[in-house]
């Protein structure tokens, strides 16, 4: 009986601890999910040069795939990409996009979860961009995965030079 | 019509790629169990198995309704759904489970409660399968969310399928649940046998069941709360 009665206690307090940490996480910061926060890296972008993002948006949650994803991305980039990433010409940027000042991007390239995407920055503006969406199919065989990735990246490459 | 029975076979087998994803894994053991917790009964596994899974069809014919006959962003209804159903499901989660485990119990009329009122309980505890898949069918986490509203979604635009493609989808994702309950009422009535040898299976059962609730619940609340950032 003394069991059952701590065991209810103790549960009942964890839960009302965890609704109120989250009611109060939710009322103190940002309000979640606005697409009107400042452009972070749209500024960002626009005091830099012009160069092509792989971006990776996450949530806060990461999964064991989505956590896989990010490193192959990045292996992908620093193995065959390691000039361009030294130069400037390509950027590597990993986005929590659960983050306030990130949750425009979800309007910006149409994001309905963690999503790798190659985006071409002109002047600090999205010129164009390329959901790389087999990534998920894609995660569970590395060196096909890397291939995918590797290809898109030298096709955008080409035809910005194309462009220049 | 063949190329409307091919997307009805793309979608169920997208939902069985969901129910499969390592993500959705927790909320899986969380519904058997909970389905499973009368085993001595077949008919009633069935019936919960039957409940659970056309909670999850619901929602999902739901969702693509609202999705696909309206101006709703698809976006920012899968980030708000991932943002904010799997933080309410881990309190949710153990308040289930405390009533499973007896910890909480609704009092009507005092404790003397009549038979009649016990199995009304009871019964509740049985559709509550139906709002358990409901519930477990839109707490999206990253993969399911791709699955859903990167390519179920566009599958049924195409197809301009509000019905038939979500029916589909929803029926693969609650596949292992399913097959779990018809093994139990069909294929295993030896294990319903055991099942009333031994005395107490169900209170066990049920205990066993209020214990993964809880242990889920506590995971959930940790990760969507408490680390969250």
């Amino acid at each position: 009986m003394m069991i059952k009665r701590t065991l209810q206690i103790v549960l009942l307090l964890f839960v009302a601890a965890s609704v109120s940490f989250l009611i109060a996480k939710e009322y103190a910061g940002p309000n979640a999910f606005r697409s009107d926060q400042p452009a972070a890296l749209e500024s960002a972008a626009a005091e830099g040069p012009d160069r092509i993002v792989l971006y990776y948006f996450h949530g806060s949650r990461r999964c064991h795939t989505c956590k896989t994803i990010e490193a192959y991305l990045g292996e992908t980039l620093t193995t065959d990409f390691s000039r361009e990433l030294e130069d400037g010409t390509i950027a590597w940027l990993p986005v929590n996009i659960e983050e306030p000042q990130n949750q425009h991007f979800i309007a910006l390239f149409n994001l309905t979860s963690s999503s790798a995407i190659i985006a071409e920055i002109k002047k600090g503006k999205i010129e164009r961009s390329k959901n790389l969406d087999l990534v998920w199919e894609l995660v569970r065989n590395k060196p096909v995965f890397m291939e995918y990735v590797r290809n898109a990246m030298k096709e955008f490459l080409k035809k910005e030079d194309g462009d220049g | 019509m063949g190329d409307l029975l091919f997307a009805s076979a793309t979608a169920f087998w997208l939902g069985i790629l969901t129910a499969i994803s390592p993500c959705p894994l927790a909320t899986t053991v969380a519904a058997i169990s909970y389905v499973g917790r009368r085993a001595e009964h077949p008919r009633l596994v069935l019936l919960a198995g039957l409940l659970y899974s056309a909670g999850r069809v619901l929602m999902y014919v739901a969702l693509a309704g609202a999705l696909i006959g309206s101006v709703l962003s698809i976006s920012q209804i899968s980030f708000f759904l991932q943002h904010h159903l799997n933080k309410i499901l881990g309190p949710l989660l153990i308040v289930v489970g405390m009533f499973l485990l007896d910890l909480l119990t609704i009092r009507r009329g005092g404790p003397g409660m009549s038979a009649a009122t016990q199995k009304r309980i009871e019964r509740l505890g049985l559709f509550g399968a139906l709002p358990l898949g409901m519930l477990f069918a839109v707490s999206f986490c990253p993969i399911s969310a791709v699955i859903f509203f990167g390519s179920l979604i566009p599958l049924a635009m195409n197809y301009q399928s509000t019905f038939a493609l979500p029916i589909f989808y929803g029926i693969g994702t609650a596949l292992p649940v399913l097959i779990f309950a018809l093994l139990l009422a069909f294929g295993a009535h030896w294990i319903a046998k055991v099942f009333h040898r031994i005395s107490k299976a169900e209170l066990w059962l049920r205990r066993a069941t209020g214990c993964i609730f809880v242990g889920i619940g506590i995971y959930f609340s940790i990760i969507f709360i408490f680390l969250a950032r």
